[in-house]
């Protein structure tokens, strides 16, 4: 979310109300060597993180890896409880229903198996997305426009990796359809509120 | 992305960013209805009987229900089936159709998924309290027995069930949840007090909408849905093991799983339909929730009502190949014996009448839509009474022929989850946004 | 916004090149001869087999008593038919000469390849009902695959009419009743299992698939060179009345060609599992053939987002397939009821116990793990080697369904299995190229065409 970054930061803000013409400025500016801190929408803007050039997330091999921690934690528990393959069955071999004690008792263990793979890859992939994004129960969101979640986007700049001056990039952004362009010195936490 | 011209609009009415957000919220901001208050008094005065109904059952015992020997299992297992089967409807809208990009789901996801929750919450009243002693309910867990080496049987397809059903319950809920938060979050900054500024603050976690997070959000929702897919399937598939896994005659037949599911699908969306129809005109939402999304759930209702047909026929035709006397009688007697009419009554309601659908009229009218609804959702209940209750009053001894009759109690505790459902629906229309908001708001110029 | 679409699609065709002929002509030859060498040889080793050991005029007798004795163990319960079954197994199968053999490698070749025909007819359909756009571009392919039916159709048939004594026990047993003892649960399925029904139900149910077929691509074609939504529209109307007459159909059709070589056996899921073998194998050859004439030079607009999607199906229907390969085979074996297991057992003996294992491993496992990741998807080489494992999986998948109720144990995948599969490919690949070469490889006037030309899969 890199939220607690944005507090530190003097910002250039534009302000759009469509998604397209945001991505179509994203793009322009993208195309003209400047490169964007951040958008903040409401929706997923289509190919919004393209245009941006924010490489794809490696939450996917998170998840996976999750899920084959889920697998062999299923598959142990089946086997240590049910089959001898570890030595535990010390008294209470559990013989129901004519099923085989040992190995050959696999296909008894698929369901659970596979319900455990789908639990540990969904909240182990939930936990690293929360995670990744930095998002946590109560914490204090940093809006820029109090209607960032509602119907308005934002194209955030950091100005002192600009290489144009900023009344160039004011002019580019409202070109595009920007309803508002200001710079925000977001030190002053007060003035976030 | 490109798309055809032909394709009609999914959200129509012209509308703009800014209306999606008034138009939903308005059941979460504004004042209570009457409406909605005079809804929610009635579920809670069934809620208040299912509670009763528990009640009776724990203090006085499984007695007060009329399960017998050799119907051991009747109304309870019929609910559990039933309610599991309509929470299938949820994460499929959100899960497979999402794998199948299909952006009709985005104005219906919402509320299905919600139905999933409070279904799965209904189903699990039945084998819970049907344990007798709910309090040692804790005893289905793998935990290590202190008396020894003890453990739950994994060879046991309640014990499956188990798993099944609280990974479906808790994976639905995270996916849910995570459509959630990017709404909630639009409540906390539209919120006027401070205390629901404070609560939907909490629960939305600083979302802040960054694009970063948009894109790795877009990731986990697509992986959520690609493992729910099969976890769906799973689900009911378990619940199909329950019976087929034993050797009772009309029980144990391989297409089970499949046909499970599909029913699943089927009443799902008979129940989708029936809340729909009726949130999408109380809280007009009919710009977004159109004729067109009616049109395409209708469409599903078909085609897996032709698939249940096409199952019960091919179990018919098999209990007649198969040679086997126990079980062609088993068929037999569900078509002409004395719970011939709730089979003939699950032949019409899930085989003949979804056939209606083949008639645009039919798919476009919602009166009509919402009538065919509650004929699919009697046809599913008789489905599942058919099959358990037939199969067990017919011992394979004649002398141990039963009959069975719910008694009151059992009655209540139906009507008791009905109130249960309706009341956890009525709460959340209420304080959530019905329609996801961000991904409306991301298709409102989009063709479907 | 800042896309640029295509909005203009070039005309191309196929040109069915001399040397393409050539090459599946030799295939088909090579394969016919491959195949006659395999049957010779066939004919003297069990010819000298059966002088070594006279007594065992039948091959099955010693095989199904071993495995008897395990399922019946278990048959204390079952009633009087499922004994008989068992007992009749034990008396002995129909004629099982060499010739046997060769025409269950026959079937398992032929019924193959005219899956890939309905399959490709079936996806065809789908993506009419479904109003899916994206597959537009490659809809000519499948379209083509399904112009096999009436060759792959007469030569199935053939298989069932000249093999039908060798394939189909009961019908053996049905035609020379006199000589055998009675089995009495073939007897009671007479109303299913006899000769009209086997000789005429598929051909009334393959006409009416093609019927409809033909009505399909004809307004396709003239979509084509008129234009306008009329075709599109009725395409669907017939596409659905397909999927719902082929539902039906093909699961009547599934009985009588595949269940019924085990005729004592029984399975509900059985026509699901075929359905589901047909759906993935076809979309893996959808996907070969785009990858080959990709490399031929064509379908330049077909770029990888296609190609991941139509894997992604490839990947999808292989965990489809596991799952209901999975319940018909955990329910079966949970149950171990004897006239259920029986299936299994015959499929565990030393000789199938290796494909068997194979099956799972080359249909779920190794796909599952090799089409998983993004990447893989849009690697050429990654999906073609996952896809070689698909198609020779369900290749073994129909092998296993075919051959341990034909010729027992006396099976083995040699010159003749492989002769027949080149055989097929062969005259698979003409009848394909030839149909592609007849109609312009992108339908331009089709609706969703220019969205399948700009197609994204997304995150």
């Amino acid at each position: 979310m890199a939220a607690k970054n944005i507090l530190k930061k003097n910002l250039l803000i534009g302000i759009f109300d469509d998604g397209d013409k945001l991505y179509d400025a994203v793009v322009n500016l993208r195309e003209r060597g400047v490169e964007v801190f951040d958008c903040y929408t409401p929706y997923p803007v289509h190919n919004l993180d393209r245009a941006m050039g924010v490489k794809r997330s490696r939450l996917v091999f998170g998840a996976f890896v999750c899920g084959l921690v889920g697998f062999l934690c299923g598959i142990t528990l089946q086997l240590y409880t049910m089959t001898d393959t570890f030595g535990t069955f010390k008294s209470w071999p559990m013989i129901i229903g004519g099923k085989p004690i040992d190995w050959r008792v696999i296909p008894s263990f698929v369901p659970v198996t596979f319900e455990l793979t789908i639990l540990f890859t969904a909240f182990g992939m939930g936990i690293l997305f929360f995670a990744r994004s930095r998002m946590v129960h109560g914490i204090e969101e940093d809006l820029i426009d109090i209607r960032q979640t509602d119907d308005r986007l934002v194209l955030a700049i950091e100005p002192d990796k600009l290489s144009m001056t900023k009344e160039e990039l004011e002019t580019i952004v409202k070109n595009q359809g920007a309803l508002d362009f200001y710079e925000r010195n977001l030190n002053n936490t007060d003035e976030n509120k | 992305m490109y798309i055809a011209e032909i394709r009609n609009k999914l959200v129509q009415g012209d509308k703009k960013i800014a209306d999606v957000t008034n138009d939903v919220l308005k059941s979460v901001e504004g004042k209570m209805t009457r409406g909605w208050m005079f809804g929610f008094a009635i579920s809670f005065v069934f809620l208040m009987l299912m509670v009763w109904a528990l009640y009776n059952t724990v203090t006085v015992g499984i007695g007060t229900w009329g399960v017998n020997k050799t119907v051991f299992w009747a109304w309870d297992i019929t609910n559990f089936v039933f309610w599991v089967g309509i929470g299938h409807a949820g994460t499929l809208i959100s899960a497979i159709l999402l794998l199948f990009r299909q952006k009709w789901r985005m104005a219906i996801n919402r509320s299905a998924e919600a139905m999933t929750i409070f279904a799965v919450i209904c189903a699990a009243i039945y084998p819970l309290f049907h344990m007798g002693r709910v309090w040692l309910a804790y005893w289905v867990l793998p935990l290590p027995n202190a008396f020894g080496s003890l453990w739950v049987n994994f060879n046991s397809p309640l014990l499956w069930d188990v798993f099944a059903i609280s990974t479906y319950f808790s994976v639905s809920l995270l996916f849910w949840y995570l459509g959630l938060i990017p709404d909630i979050a639009t409540i906390r900054d539209r919120a006027k007090s401070k205390v629901s500024k404070a609560v939907y603050g909490f629960f939305s976690m600083g979302w802040n909408g960054s694009t970063r997070t948009w894109h790795r959000y877009e990731i986990v929702a697509l992986i959520l849905a690609g493992i729910s897919t099969p976890l769906v399937l799973s689900v009911h598939t378990i619940v199909s093991f329950d019976f087929a896994t034993s050797v009772i005659p009309g029980w144990h037949t391989t297409i089970f799983p499949p046909y499970f599911v599909a029913g699943a699908i089927f009443s799902g969306f008979g129940m989708v339909l029936t809340l729909l129809i009726i949130a999408r005109k109380i809280l007009n939402l009919e710009s977004y929730i159109t004729v067109n999304h009616l049109d395409a759930m209708t469409k599903v209702i078909m085609l897996t009502g032709s698939m249940v047909g096409l199952a019960y026929l091919t179990e018919f035709f098999i209990a007649q190949y198969s040679g086997v006397q126990y079980e062609q009688y088993a068929f037999l007697n569900r078509a002409t014996g004395p719970f011939a009419w709730a089979y003939w009554t699950m032949m019409f309601c899930n085989l003949v009448a979804p056939q209606v659908f083949w008639f645009k009229w039919s798919r476009t009218t919602p009166w009509f839509i919402f009538m065919m609804s509650i004929v699919v959702n009697i046809g599913m209940w008789f489905e599942r009474f058919v099959i358990i209750v037939t199969s067990l009053h017919r011992d394979y001894l004649p002398s141990s022929w039963v009959l069975y009759m719910p008694t009151f109690t059992e009655v209540a505790l139906f009507l008791g989850t009905l109130g249960l459902f309706f009341t956890c629906f009525f709460l959340f229309v209420r304080y959530l946004p019905i329609i996801n908001m961000a991904e409306v708001k991301s298709i409102i110029n989009d063709r479907e | 916004m800042g896309h640029h679409y295509i909005t203009q699609l070039p005309n191309e065709r196929y040109k069915f090149s001399k040397r393409g002929r050539l090459v599946t002509g030799f295939l088909m030859i090579v394969g016919l001869l491959i195949a006659g060498f395999g049957a010779l040889r066939l004919q003297d080793s069990w010819q000298a087999d059966n002088h070594s050991s006279e007594l065992h005029e039948n091959p099955h007798t010693d095989n199904y008593n071993s495995e008897n004795h395990i399922a019946s163990t278990h048959a204390e319960n079952v009633d009087h038919h499922s004994s008989t079954h068992v007992e009749n197994h034990s008396e002995g199968h129909h004629s099982t000469g060499w010739l046997s053999r060769v025409w269950a490698a026959f079937l398992v070749n032929a019924y193959y390849f005219f899956l890939f025909a309905v399959g490709g007819l079936f996806f065809v359909a789908v993506n009419y009902v479904a109003n899916a756009g994206w597959a537009t571009l490659i809809k000519r392919v499948a379209e083509s695959m399904s112009s096999y039916i009436p060759i792959g159709f007469v030569l199935l048939m053939a298989a069932v009419y000249f093999g039908g004594e060798h394939l189909y026990e009961w019908l053996y047993y049905n035609n020379h009743k006199a000589d055998l003892p009675a089995d009495h649960l073939l007897d009671d399925k007479k109303w299913f299992l006899n000769r009209n029904w086997l000789y005429i139900a598929p051909i009334i149910f393959v006409t009416i698939w093609y019927a409809l077929r033909t009505v399909i691509r004809r307004l396709s074609l003239k979509e084509d060179h008129e234009g306008g939504l009329m075709f599109f529209n009725k395409s669907i109307r017939f596409s659905a009345a397909f999927i719902v007459i082929f539902a039906f159909t093909f699961s009547v059709f599934s009985w009588l060609i595949m269940m019924s070589i085990d005729p004592h056996w029984f399975s509900t899921i059985f026509s699901v599992y075929n359905f589901a073998i047909m759906f993935v194998s076809s979309v893996t050859v959808i996907t070969f053939i785009t990858i080959f004439l990709k490399g031929q030079g064509y379908m330049n607009l077909v770029d990888e987002e296609i190609l991941d999607d139509l894997v992604k199906f490839m990947f999808g229907f292989s965990i489809f397939w596991a799952y209901i390969w999975l319940a018909q085979f955990l329910l079966i074996w949970y149950a171990n009821l004897p006239e259920e297991s029986i299936y299994y057992y015959e499929r565990w003996v030393a000789k199938y116990y290796p494909f068997f294992v194979a099956n799972i491993l080359m249909n779920f496992f190794l796909p599952f793990l090799v089409l998983i990741a993004r990447y893989a998807k849009r690697n050429k080489y990654i999906t073609l080697f996952g896809g070689i494992l698909i198609l020779v999986g369900h290749w073994l998948d129909i092998y296993l369904m075919v051959m341990p109720g034909v010729v027992g144990e006396k099976a083995g995948i040699g010159p003749l299995e492989i002769g027949f599969g080149i055989f097929f490919l062969g005259l698979f690949c003409y009848v394909l190229r030839h149909s592609l070469s007849k109609a312009d490889m992108y339908p331009k006037n089709h609706p969703f065409v220019l969205e399948s030309a700009n197609h994204e899969v997304g995150p």
